[in-house]
């Protein structure tokens, strides 16, 4: 892959892998910098990245496992940075979108990623398992649990009747 | 919420952060550049720590020569029995400019002549590295380390490539083997030229050595070290082009030939930082050198 190309990859990709591992962080500077860090190791292996059939797929895969794990690392950190209060950097986007994402934060980290490969990216079972590594029984247990779990958290809360005093 | 509910709020989230935030200008230099420029600090800073770990004794594992010729391979392989001799010790580059490839220059294509096909039979065969390995199409050696001998003192060569399957769900690896017949005379040479060059380090040159030895007139080392990048120059500092590639190479010279075994990883997530085995770069050593002097090499062990 010559410079040129990946330079193309680069702008035709990264926004949207941006984005994407925004949802699985909840974090933009987070996910800036997962992104930079899976482009740096594309860049490594640029000379063999030309021969890849998807390199979207192979940043993807490299992408979400860095953001996992740098979530779980950081998890501890992230904590005590929001207990003391300090403001972090939110797009502004819609409360329903706020909301998503909050909800999606409360998903474990295998079930989190499956819901944004799915719905995000719109990857079929198959490709989630490939891409996760793991069984497409697994891939399907995963989202359907995630989906019980996300019903609940984005459910409208009901009204509250009246009291009759 | 169901399945339709979803769709709809991941694509409404996707397009009100793409309107939001421009997640990445559409350069890469300032940002994927300035990340490896601090890579690169920080991978200065292990490189002395990994060199002071090879003074303080890494386990030494091939012997000298025993005089007289005639062993096998598997008293190659033994090593053990022979007695055992220091490692050498990478050495800073008299010049610490030595391996800086301008960012631009464009990239290093190694032409090599035909060979009479001579030597064909000195090269290692899918066969020798166990199972999952293929030969591969050889072409040109685009991007070639510097460090083969000078190509004028070539009296025959022959190169090929070798690689696992690419689709495995495990890393993957290349080798790139070229042997060359240097002109009459001019073997130990350019064995010293070639291992002189390989042990000097640069911040764009970090060596470990893995493997060295001599046997029944043969002699080799086994390296892991970092290829090069291209850099620019600002007011006295050394900017790389990008991160270090880690690159193990196996050299052996036995009279004037000369064999360079360069074995490359590619891949994607959990896999791109696959280390190769180190006993398994030895047994690679063993079987090119086996090779080399006319042997049938051991079989080596499957590389995960």
């Amino acid at each position: 892959m010559t410079e040129a190309e990946f330079e193309q990859l680069y702008a035709a990709c990264a926004p949207r892998l941006v984005r994407a591992v925004y949802a699985v962080t909840g974090d933009m500077n987070e996910a800036q910098d997962v992104v930079n860090e899976a482009f740096m190791r594309a860049w490594a292996a640029r000379r063999s990245l030309g021969r890849v059939d998807q390199p979207e797929a192979w940043l993807r895969t490299v992408a979400v496992r860095l953001a996992v794990s740098r979530w779980r690392r950081t998890r501890t950190a992230a904590a005590a940075w929001l207990r003391k209060d300090i403001a972090e950097a939110v797009p502004e986007v819609s409360p329903d979108s706020v909301a998503l994402v909050a909800a999606l934060r409360q998903l474990p980290d295998t079930q989190r990623v499956a819901v944004v490969l799915h719905y995000f990216y719109d990857l079929p079972l198959a490709r989630i398992a490939t891409e996760t590594n793991s069984s497409l029984s697994a891939v399907k247990s995963r989202l359907s649990r995630a989906r019980t779990t996300l019903a609940v958290l984005l459910a409208d809360p009901a009204p509250q009747e009246p009291s009759r005093a | 919420m169901p399945d339709p509910d979803l769709t709809t709020a991941f694509h409404r989230l996707d397009e009100e952060l793409a309107r939001a935030r421009a997640a990445h200008p559409a350069a890469i230099s300032p940002l994927v550049r300035a990340r490896a420029r601090r890579q690169r600090r920080l991978a200065a800073t292990g490189g002395g720590l990994a060199v002071a770990s090879i003074v303080a004794g890494v386990s030494v594992t091939t012997g000298a020569a025993p005089q007289g010729g005639g062993t096998s391979q598997s008293e190659l392989s033994a090593g053990a029995s022979t007695p055992q001799t220091p490692l050498p010790v990478p050495t800073a580059c008299a010049d610490p400019t030595s391996y800086d490839i301008p960012a631009t220059e464009p990239d290093r294509v190694l032409q090599l002549s035909a060979g009479t096909g001579a030597l064909s039979a000195l090269q290692l065969t899918p066969a020798d590295l166990g199972a999952g390995w293929a030969e591969a199409p050889t072409g040109t050696l685009i991007g070639a380390l510097p460090g083969f001998p000078n190509s004028g003192s070539y009296a025959d060569v022959d190169a090929r490539s070798l690689r696992t399957d690419q689709n495995a769900a495990s890393a993957s690896w290349t080798i790139h083997q070229t042997t060359v017949q240097m002109k009459p005379g001019q073997g130990s040479a350019s064995w010293q030229e070639v291992t002189d060059r390989l042990l000097c380090t640069t911040p764009e040159h970090a060596v470990r050595v893995l493997d060295a030895g001599e046997h029944a007139g043969a002699r080799w080392l086994v390296v892991r070290h970092t290829l090069p990048t291209k850099v620019t120059r600002d007011r006295g500092n050394t900017l790389p082009d990008g991160p270090a590639v880690t690159q193990w190479r196996v050299i052996v010279n036995q009279g004037d030939l000369l064999t360079i075994v360069d074995v490359d990883r590619w891949g994607g997530g959990e896999f791109i930082n696959s280390e190769l085995p180190t006993p398994w770069a030895q047994a690679l050593a063993r079987a090119t050198v086996a090779r080399l002097t006319g042997q049938a090499p051991n079989p080596m062990p499957t590389l995960q």
